[in-house]
This record gives structure tokens, C-alpha cells and sequence, in this order.
């Protein structure tokens, strides 16, 4: 058991980062907090105390239900092709391939790249008029759409250009997984005459379950808050077709300048959030529990 | 080498010290205050950008005595940059272009009357040969003054002159005509769209849409500041603007000014609105393929003989309320830029605001565009409404009624949408009884 000094010295240890997470976590969640409860509109300095009133405005707003759609469609699509491309991906790189280093480093490249530049790359090359993905189709007889300017594919747009600039993080991950597979069951399930298949599904996927899960929570984190591809790509449109919870948000503290109902609008996607994360979080301790 | 070797001696130790704590001193001193040892005062301007705006600021760095440092960005981020300082009372701005939102920012108490230092330096920026109309009527809020005009422009009707003449077309007169001739000149599978739109959600949509709205004999309000969107006529605006984006670029709804230029320029389009402040640029033949093949026209009207109502734009340079330069200083950088001389040699690129220039029949002979708005004013050409919230409630209004145009609403559920959307604004700003 630690002695009184041990206590205290661990105390002591724990203030620097107290008061950094403090100063920048705590205080500007409260703060946010406090505000979603007042009606705070920034051309006017008074503010005043309306309860549960933003709640209920952002609640009862179509366009909050149809962000939040939008982000659910994105997350569910971005993160899915993601981890399905990744895990392929990295098996690729572990099998023996040609030029496999080379082949690693630029498949990482992407991860490099800050995602507004990213998003500005992809706004250029899904110009429907002389953007590099319709010069592409043309050149196989295809006429490609508006990308960013048609309904249908603008959330297909920014899609994809998560998923480019996202899937090296599935990958890293999974290819780091794959080399820390130990040798010994794989020898046993040769012996034993499996299959690549059986082999894969039995042996090697098991091992990168946790990884795997891991990944998962940290793209749907990341991919439900989504901003500056959307920014950049598309500004929430046509109409609010790729209008995201955050970009919303957005809209209303700095464009509307309602900052009382954009910080209820970031609290209740914290709860969201949460929520989401907190499942996650929950099947991951039923592996450590050994439930499965 | 060991570690004592690359250590460095209590001397060493002590001047890196002496440098660190300089080198702080003069960061902090820099951070306080940026101009501290600058001979001449730095003046922060904030704009937009085109052609008729980059002139005016090169002409301001010109100004004797200040450093200028300027800003250029896309409208909408302009506004929002603006917007965030100066709700914080933030002195980062100087002088700032304005123009429909100048009456919500004067009513914020963001902007600097002017009236006192019209009255001080009337001579010396030659005042009374300002346009006193565009004075009284766009950069006046409740009888003062919070700008000086620095621009007019309105939006004409472009058109490839040869394309028309090759399919034996005149430009349309009228809305059924527009969609025609669209029709005809669209050849996808050759990049050949028949018109140009400005469908981005924003400032762009509302340009369009205003013309529309009125050409159909609607408007924004009515004369109680009732919204009136919802009507018969905002039927009719929505859906011809749906049947043109049959016959434009695949991606127009992504357009603002700058891609509806640009397709001009490109020939992807063969006609469609566009503003006066674009002409010049299609006859560039550093950026533009269709030199000497673009004309202009009064955009059409709802029918024969009707109305035509494109939208008229005045910009205003205005000084911020808290601003930490001298206003005389600002004011005067302000008048010497819009210069008689200065005014005269941008007159090709918008309507120049001072009379002695518009009047003047070489400058008018010479810039066929002043013409040209002068016939789209005299032909029903408008300002939008003056009253604040209109800005204010653009970006959500465009937002929803553009969902008439991708389908995600029908055309009316799209209109009582933004009706309602514009009418709880007012509601909320005290402008009817809940």
C-alpha cells in the first residue's frame, strides 16, 4: 500500500497535466455548456437565460435531423470501405510483393496531407468539367456526373475522399498487426492441413480482432466529426445534401452567429458521440472479458 | 564526445539565456504592439475579390504615409471574418467594402458614421461629385452616412454572339426564349452548355433568384416587410430555373461568380447572367477563349414587352467602429483612392460612382458596359432589400429553396420552407406581433 509521501508525490505529479487537460478540456466544456442554456447572439453582448429553449429549437429542426442522416450515411460508408480496403490492402503488403517499401511509403503518403489541402485536391479532380476523374471516364467512353455540384454524388465525392486520405491509418494499423502474428499457430494450421482461407479466418483474423475494433472506433470518431472536406469540397451542398452535424454546427455559430444553440448543437453531438463510442468501448471489454 | 564536452560553459549558457529573453521581449513587444517603432500607420482592409476590387486596393497601398495591408477573399468568407471581429469589438479592420449587409452591420453599431468627417473633408475628397442616389440609398443607414460608393454594377446578359448568330438565334427577349435558345446550343457530348447559372447556396443563389422572383412580377417582401416568397411568382422563378439547369454545366449548383466566369471565358456556356464587373474579363485574352465573341444584353423579361429585374449592386468602402487608426487618416485614404482620376481610369471594369465621370460622354463612348447598365437600370434593374435580416437570413433561405431545384423538395414545399424560415427571423427581430 503507498505510504502518505508516495500519495502525495503522485498528486504532485498529477498537477501539470490536470491543469493542461483542465485549461483545455474542462473549462471550455463547461463553458460550452453553460452557454447552450442562454441565448447568446454574438452581434448582441446581452444574453439571456432560456433553459432547455435551444435544445428544444435544435431538436425540433429539420436540418438538425437532416445532418445528423447525412453524418450517419457518411460515417456508415466512409469507415466501412475503409476498413474492408485496408485490411485487403495490408495483406497485400505482407504477402511478399515487389518493391514492397516503396509501395508502403506511398500508399502512406495521403496520411501526410492536412484534409483541407486534401479536400482541395479532390474539389479539383471532381470538377465535372475539366477535372482529372471525368477526363478519366471520358477516356473509356464514360460520361462522369457533377460530382460536387449533383445530388446523388456529392456525398460520394467527399466519401471517397476520406476514404483516400484515411485508409493508410487502416492500413498502418493492420499491416503492424499482421507482423506481430506469432509464427507458431500459423505452422500448426499448415500441418493441419488449412486452407489460405481457413487459415486467414481462423488464425490470423482473431489475432487482429482487437485492431480491428480499435480501428473501427477511431474512423467512426473521426469520420462523424467530419469538417473540412466538406468545407472545401462542397460548402453543405447542393441544397444540405452533404450538410454534416459539425458543418452545421459551423453554420450556426459562425455564419448564423447563434452561438447559445451551436454550443447545445455541440452538446448534444458529444452525447451522440458518446453514445457511439460508448458501445464500442463496451464490446471491447467484453474481449478482455473473454466473451469472444 | 562526452557529455561534459558539448555543454555549454556558464558563459555560453548565460548569453543563449540573454538571446531567449530578447528574442521574447521582441516577439511579445511585436504582439502588443505591431507598429510600435513602424514610421507609417498600418491600415487593415477587408473585401471580396474581383477585378473592380483588386484596382481599388492597389490604387489605397498607393496612398502616401500608411503601410496597407489588404485582405481579398470569397465573399461569404469576407463577411463571416468580418462578422466574427467586429462582434468582438476587435479593431482588426479598417476599411471594409460593404454593400446590401451594410445596413445590418450599421445597425449593429459596427460601422463609423461618416456624416462629421464628410463634413470636415467635403473638399478635399471632392464629395459632391459622389452620387448623392447610391449615397442616400445604399450606404446610408436611418440618415447617416456608413460608406462611400466605390462601385455600381448590375448583372447583364451575356451571350456568344457567334453561337447565336451560327443557329440563326437572336438573344432572348424572354423566358420561353431563353429556354429555347439554351436547348438548341447545348452539346454535351462537346462540352457546349446553353447557359450559365449562379446556383451556389448564398449570395450567388440570391442573385439569381432575385432576378427571377421579380421578372415574375414577386419580390422578397411586400411593403410591411411581410415575406412573400411563397407566391405564384416564386413558383414560376423555381421552376424556369429548373428547366435552365437542364441546358447548363452538370455541376452548376456548385457555381458562384468565379465558375460562371470562368465557364464563359472557357466556352463551356453560351449565354446566362452574369455581373457588369465580369465583362472585361472576357475580352482577356490571357484567361479567356472567346475574345471578341461575347455581347451583352437587359436580361430577358417575363414576357414580350414585360419587365426585366436584374440585380443592381453598389459597394461602399466603410470604416470599422473600432478602429485604432485616425478616421480623417481613413476617410482621406478612402476619397484620394476614389479619385476623379483613379475613377476614370477603372471605368471599364463597373460603373464609376462620381457624376463628373459617368456624365462624361468620352468615358461612357469608350466602356460600352456603363451603357449597357445604364439601359439595365432604365429597364427595371434593382438593389435587394435594405432591411438587415435579409443578409442575415441568406445562406438558410438559399439553402432551402435550392432543395426546389435538386429535388430534395418539391418547388412550393421548397418556397413555404424558406418563407418560413425567413418570416421566424422577422418574427424574432420584432418585426410582427407573435
Amino acid at each position: 500500500m503507498a505510504s502518505r509521501q508516495q500519495r502525495r508525490d503522485r498528486l504532485i505529479f498529477l498537477v501539470p497535466s490536470m491543469t493542461v487537460l483542465t485549461v483545455l478540456l474542462v473549462y471550455p466544456l463547461a463553458y460550452s455548456l453553460g452557454l447552450s442554456f442562454y441565448n447568446y447572439y454574438l452581434p448582441v453582448p446581452r444574453t439571456t437565460f432560456v433553459g432547455f429553449d435551444n435544445f428544444r429549437f435544435i431538436l425540433g429542426d429539420d436540418a438538425f435531423w437532416e445532418a445528423l442522416g447525412v453524418t450517419a450515411r457518411f460515417t456508415g460508408a466512409a469507415v466501412a470501405i475503409e476498413v474492408v480496403l485496408g485490411i485487403a490492402v495490408a495483406l497485400l503488403l505482407d504477402a511478399r510483393i515487389p518493391c514492397r517499401r516503396f509501395v508502403n511509403t506511398v500508399v502512406l503518403l495521403p496520411m501526410a496531407i492536412t484534409p483541407a489541402v486534401a479536400g482541395l485536391l479532390m474539389r479539383w479532380m471532381f470538377e465535372s468539367n475539366w477535372g482529372l476523374v471525368n477526363y478519366f471516364l471520358g477516356l473509356v467512353g464514360v460520361r462522369g456526373p457533377g460530382w460536387t455540384g449533383d445530388p446523388a454524388w456529392a456525398l460520394w465525392s467527399i466519401i471517397f475522399a476520406d476514404v483516400w486520405q484515411n485508409t493508410p491509418f487502416v492500413i498502418l494499423v493492420i499491416y503492424a498487426g499482421l507482423q506481430s502474428v506469432p509464427v507458431e499457430p500459423l505452422e500448426a494450421a499448415m500441418v493441419d492441413g488449412a486452407s489460405r482461407a481457413q487459415t486467414l479466418a481462423h488464425v490470423v483474423f482473431p489475432f487482429l480482432r482487437p485492431l480491428i475494433l480499435f480501428v473501427l472506433i477511431i474512423r467512426s470518431m473521426d469520420a462523424f466529426r467530419i469538417f473540412d472536406q466538406v468545407f472545401v469540397m462542397t460548402g453543405g451542398g447542393p441544397g444540405t445534401t452533404t450538410q454534416t452535424i459539425t458543418f452545421y454546427n459551423y453554420v450556426m455559430a459562425f455564419r448564423q452567429l447563434r452561438m447559445g444553440r451551436a454550443s447545445a448543437l455541440g452538446v448534444i453531438t458529444l452525447l451522440i458521440l458518446s453514445l457511439v463510442i460508448g458501445a464500442w468501448i463496451y464490446l471491447l471489454y467484453r474481449r478482455e472479458k473473454g466473451e469472444w | 564526445m562526452t557529455r561534459q564536452a558539448w555543454r555549454f560553459g556558464r558563459r555560453g549558457g548565460l548569453l543563449l539565456l540573454v538571446l531567449l529573453v530578447a528574442a521574447c521581449a521582441l516577439l511579445i513587444g511585436r504582439g502588443v504592439a505591431p507598429i510600435a517603432w513602424a514610421a507609417d500607420p498600418t491600415v487593415h482592409y477587408i473585401s471580396h475579390r474581383f477585378p473592380m476590387l483588386e484596382f481599388w486596393v492597389k490604387k489605397m497601398g498607393e496612398y502616401p504615409g500608411i503601410k496597407l495591408e489588404a485582405e481579398l477573399i470569397p465573399f461569404d468568407q469576407a463577411l463571416e471574418k468580418m462578422q466574427i471581429h467586429l462582434s468582438q469589438g476587435a479593431s482588426t479592420y479598417d476599411i471594409m467594402a460593404t454593400d446590401a449587409f451594410l445596413p445590418t452591420f450599421a445597425q449593429r453599431g459596427w460601422l463609423m458614421p461618416l456624416d462629421p468627417l464628410i463634413a470636415k473633408l467635403r473638399q478635399a475628397v471632392e464629395w459632391d461629385d459622389i452620387d448623392p442616389v447610391l449615397v442616400r440609398d445604399v450606404c446610408s443607414y436611418k440618415g447617416k452616412v456608413y460608406g462611400v460608393p466605390n462601385l455600381a454594377i448590375s448583372m447583364f446578359f451575356f451571350y456568344r454572339q457567334d453561337l447565336l448568330d451560327a443557329a440563326g438565334l437572336k438573344p432572348p427577349a424572354t423566358m420561353d426564349e431563353w429556354i429555347a435558345a439554351a436547348k438548341a446550343l447545348t452539346a454535351a457530348d462537346k462540352k457546349q452548355y446553353g447557359t450559365a447559372m449562379t446556383l451556389k447556396a448564398g449570395d450567388g443563389f440570391q442573385n439569381d433568384f432575385t432576378y427571377f422572383l421579380r421578372t415574375y412580377g414577386g419580390d422578397w417582401y411586400d411593403k410591411d416587410w411581410k415575406v412573400t416568397i411563397d407566391s405564384e411568382a416564386g413558383v414560376k422563378a423555381l421552376t424556369t430555373m429548373k428547366e435552365l439547369m437542364k441546358y447548363a454545366p452538370p455541376n452548376v449548383l456548385a457555381f458562384h461568380n468565379d465558375e460562371s466566369t470562368v465557364a464563359m471565358q472557357q466556352g463551356l456556356t453560351a449565354m446566362g447572367l452574369l455581373w457588369q464587373s465580369r465583362a472585361l474579363a472576357m475580352d482577356n485574352a490571357q484567361v479567356s477563349k472567346v475574345v471578341g465573341k461575347v455581347s451583352f444584353a437587359v436580361p430577358p423579361a417575363a414576357t414580350k414587352g414585360g419587365k426585366s429585374r436584374a440585380r443592381l449592386a453598389v459597394g461602399c468602402y466603410s470604416i470599422s467602429a473600432f478602429t485604432k487608426n485616425d478616421p480623417e487618416l481613413l476617410f482621406q485614404v478612402i476619397g484620394k483612392t476614389l479619385s476623379k482620376v483613379n475613377m476614370r481610369e477603372s471605368a471599364g471594369l463597373a460603373t464609376p460612382t462620381r457624376l463628373s465621370v459617368t456624365k462624361d460622354p468620352e468615358v461612357t463612348q469608350k466602356f460600352r458596359f456603363i451603357r449597357a447598365a445604364a439601359d439595365n437600370v432604365q429597364a427595371g434593374a434593382r438593389l435587394v432589400p435594405s432591411n438587415p435580416e435579409f443578409s442575415e437570413a441568406m445562406l438558410q433561405t438559399t439553402q432551402t429553396l435550392q432543395k426546389g431545384l435538386t429535388g430534395e423538395l418539391t418547388i412550393p414545399d421548397a418556397l413555404k420552407r424558406a418563407q418560413k424560415v425567413m418570416s421566424d427571423l422577422m418574427t424574432e427581430k420584432g418585426y410582427y406581433k407573435k
